[in-house]
């Protein structure tokens, strides 16, 4: 019966005050479709500068030789594919055997002369005549990375990678992981075939654990059953992605105090103001958002109190004749819901004009991404829930002054 | 039996600077079925007295009982259907809907009510038939006259078969004729059942009910039968 009672005054209320509904409607029409073209486009924006950006501007190569840099990473929303060593820098930080072998906690002397063949150097653990600093992933597999393959291409490292089979790792390692010397690890590597790359792994034995003074921290050595060369470990260049463009300058910068060389991927020298100038447009989307959230609202206020104004009468008439106060906010609330929603069909129809058109100003003038917003969108309809919601709570508001008067006071307004 | 009584009401009225006391202790009763005038010039009161009777208004001081049950100790929702059910009104201005026709206008408590609509059509025929209007059901009322108008107020305060009938200068807008016509309505209310509690300036429609009050000042000075 309630319902029959309210469907009733909202049919004969609609049908009698179609025009002032119409001019309503209409009004609220144009703040929805603007309302929804401009949440659209800012949104799509987001993912499509984030997606863009991403994929050709937000690289950042993280250079350091100190493993907590790199841990640092962990602390911020970047994607970190893995690390691998820049083979332009190898000759550079190339160390001599004896070198490697003290970092290990073994004598030169001792290893030659206890391990070597006359002529070689074998070891009792089948240790290799060749040690190689390979970078690892320390939160997932002892990970190895070769070099580029084209400088080992012709070595022995080249063409034996996969002979793996032994490692020492450092003591950091070994704490992290929770390894000892005598575990069997698995280790994951890339094989190459031209431009093919696939993967495979080779387990080995832990063989020793070297103390480390942070700079061979979270690495390991392995052995090679390969030709004498040594290469040393090497300063890591990590390739990071920066999920968000937001986080970008502040991920730089922390890093860059944190003593790390940060250079940038597809741009150079420019990219701080690219990136500036993109994260702007964005923070004035929110802004024109907000500010067109904020007209809804301040439109839909004063519609509500304008139809409370003209219709006191109307609804100190229906409360003589038994409807109670509440009933007539419930009425208002059913009204105004039921203009706001056709207001939103309305926005939802046209809305795609505006964002096409929208679209096109901005693929022209600020970025050089395609939009595509959709505003059939489910986001639209949270849009829609939270504007009815609203609507619900400022027809509350704005009638209670009536809902509380004496029914004698509306009767007789401005008569 | 006394269905509608007010004790020692008392109304005052904030205006800017000086509150104006519109009732002092004014104490009166309507039984069943009776037809009751109350007389006065504009601005005695009657008026005032009459929205708080009606339950349109709240009284500064004093009480007012329907069927011995205090109003004051009533819910707003046992007043809202007090309203409805027991009590319909006629006022000077109408106060119709203007873009309603009749009978959307009569139907109104009957649709609050929570009449079937099947009920509520043979009510409404039934109601508009009573105060002759049947050829005018599907006019707006903004499109009718005086009397017409003041005919669709009394059927819509006879549309849930009130208690009491309470009117505010019924035929303060009519001429003698429609005048003449509301008065025998409203004696027709009482042989219902109804009672009718009318406030006017006219002693000649006062002339045609049971029983006179006179209101001066906010106050009942004079009763007679």
């Amino acid at each position: 019966m309630k319902n029959n009672k309210f469907l009733h005054f909202l049919k004969t209320e609609l049908r009698t005050q179609r025009t002032m509904w119409l001019i309503y409607t209409v009004i609220l029409a144009v703040l929805a479709t603007a309302l929804i073209a401009i949440v659209s486009l800012t949104l799509q924006m987001t993912d499509e500068l984030t997606e863009f950006v991403q994929g050709e501007e937000n690289m950042i190569y993280v250079s350091s030789t100190d493993p907590a840099v790199f841990r640092k990473l962990e602390e911020y929303p970047v994607y970190v594919s893995e690390y691998f060593i820049f083979p332009g820098q190898i000759e550079d930080f190339s160390l001599t055997e004896e070198y490697y072998l003290r970092k290990a906690g073994i004598d030169p002397e001792d290893w030659y002369n206890e391990n070597s063949d006359e002529g070689e150097y074998k070891g009792p653990i089948n240790v290799p005549d060749t040690w190689i600093m390979f970078s690892v992933n320390p939160d997932k597999d002892i990970f190895v990375r070769y070099v580029n393959d084209s400088i080992t291409e012709g070595t022995a490292i080249g063409k034996e990678y996969n002979h793996v089979q032994a490692v020492w790792i450092s003591e950091d390692l070994a704490d992290y992981r929770g390894l000892a010397v005598g575990d069997i690890v698995s280790i994951p590597y890339y094989e190459y075939s031209g431009k093919k790359v696939s993967r495979s792994s080779t387990e080995c034995q832990v063989m020793g654990i070297f103390a480390d003074d942070g700079f061979w921290s979270l690495q390991c050595v392995l052995s090679y059953e390969a030709g004498r060369r040594i290469i040393g470990p090497i300063p890591f260049r990590i390739p990071v992605e920066v999920e968000s463009i937001l986080d970008y300058n502040r991920i730089v910068s922390e890093l860059r105090d944190a003593g790390a060389t940060v250079t940038f991927g597809y741009m150079e020298e420019d990219s701080d103001d690219r990136i500036t100038g993109y994260i702007y447009i964005l923070y004035a989307m929110f802004g024109v958002n907000f500010i067109v959230l904020i007209m809804f609202g301040s439109v839909l206020v004063m519609l509500i109190r304008m139809y409370a104004s003209r219709r006191t009468r109307f609804f100190a008439m229906l409360r003589t004749v038994g409807m109670t106060g509440r009933d007539g906010t419930f009425l208002t609330g059913i009204l105004f819901a039921a203009s706001v929603t056709a207001a939103f069909v309305l926005g939802l129809a046209l809305s795609p004009i505006v964002v096409s058109l929208v679209s096109k100003v901005f693929e022209e003038q600020f970025i050089e991404c395609s939009l595509s917003a959709s505003p059939f969108a489910l986001r639209n309809l949270v849009l829609y829930a939270i504007c009815v919601v609203m609507t619900a709570l400022i027809v509350t508001v704005v009638t209670r002054r009536n809902r509380r008067s004496e029914i004698v006071d509306g009767l007789h307004r401005d008569l | 039996m006394a269905i509608l009584e007010c004790r020692n009401i008392k109304k005052v009225f904030d205006a800017d600077e000086a509150a104006i006391t519109a009732l002092n202790d004014v104490s009166m009763s309507v039984d069943a079925g009776e037809f009751v005038a109350i007389v006065g010039r504009s601005g005695s009161g009657k008026s005032t007295l009459l929205n708080i009777l009606g339950m349109l208004d709240k009284p500064t001081e004093g009480e007012v009982f329907f069927e011995e049950k205090n109003v004051r100790e009533m819910s707003e929702k046992e007043r809202s259907t007090q309203r409805n059910t027991s009590f319909g009104y006629v006022f000077q201005s109408f106060f119709l809907e203007p873009e309603y026709t009749v009978s959307e206008n009569v139907e109104m408590p009957l649709v609050i009510a929570g009449m079937k609509a099947s009920e509520r059509t043979d009510r409404v025929r039934e109601l508009i038939e009573i105060v002759g209007l049947t050829e005018r059901k599907g006019q707006k009322t903004k499109k009718l006259s005086g009397g017409e108008k003041q005919r669709t107020c009394i059927a819509r305060a006879l549309a849930c078969n009130p208690s009491i009938v309470l009117a505010d200068e019924p035929c303060g807008n009519l001429d003698t004729a429609n005048s003449a016509e509301i008065m025998k309505l409203f004696r027709e209310i009482t042989k219902r059942g109804s009672a009718v509690l009318m406030v006017t300036h006219s002693e000649e429609d006062a002339a045609k009910a049971d029983r006179i009050l006179y209101m001066k000042d906010g106050s009942i000075s004079n009763e007679k039968q």
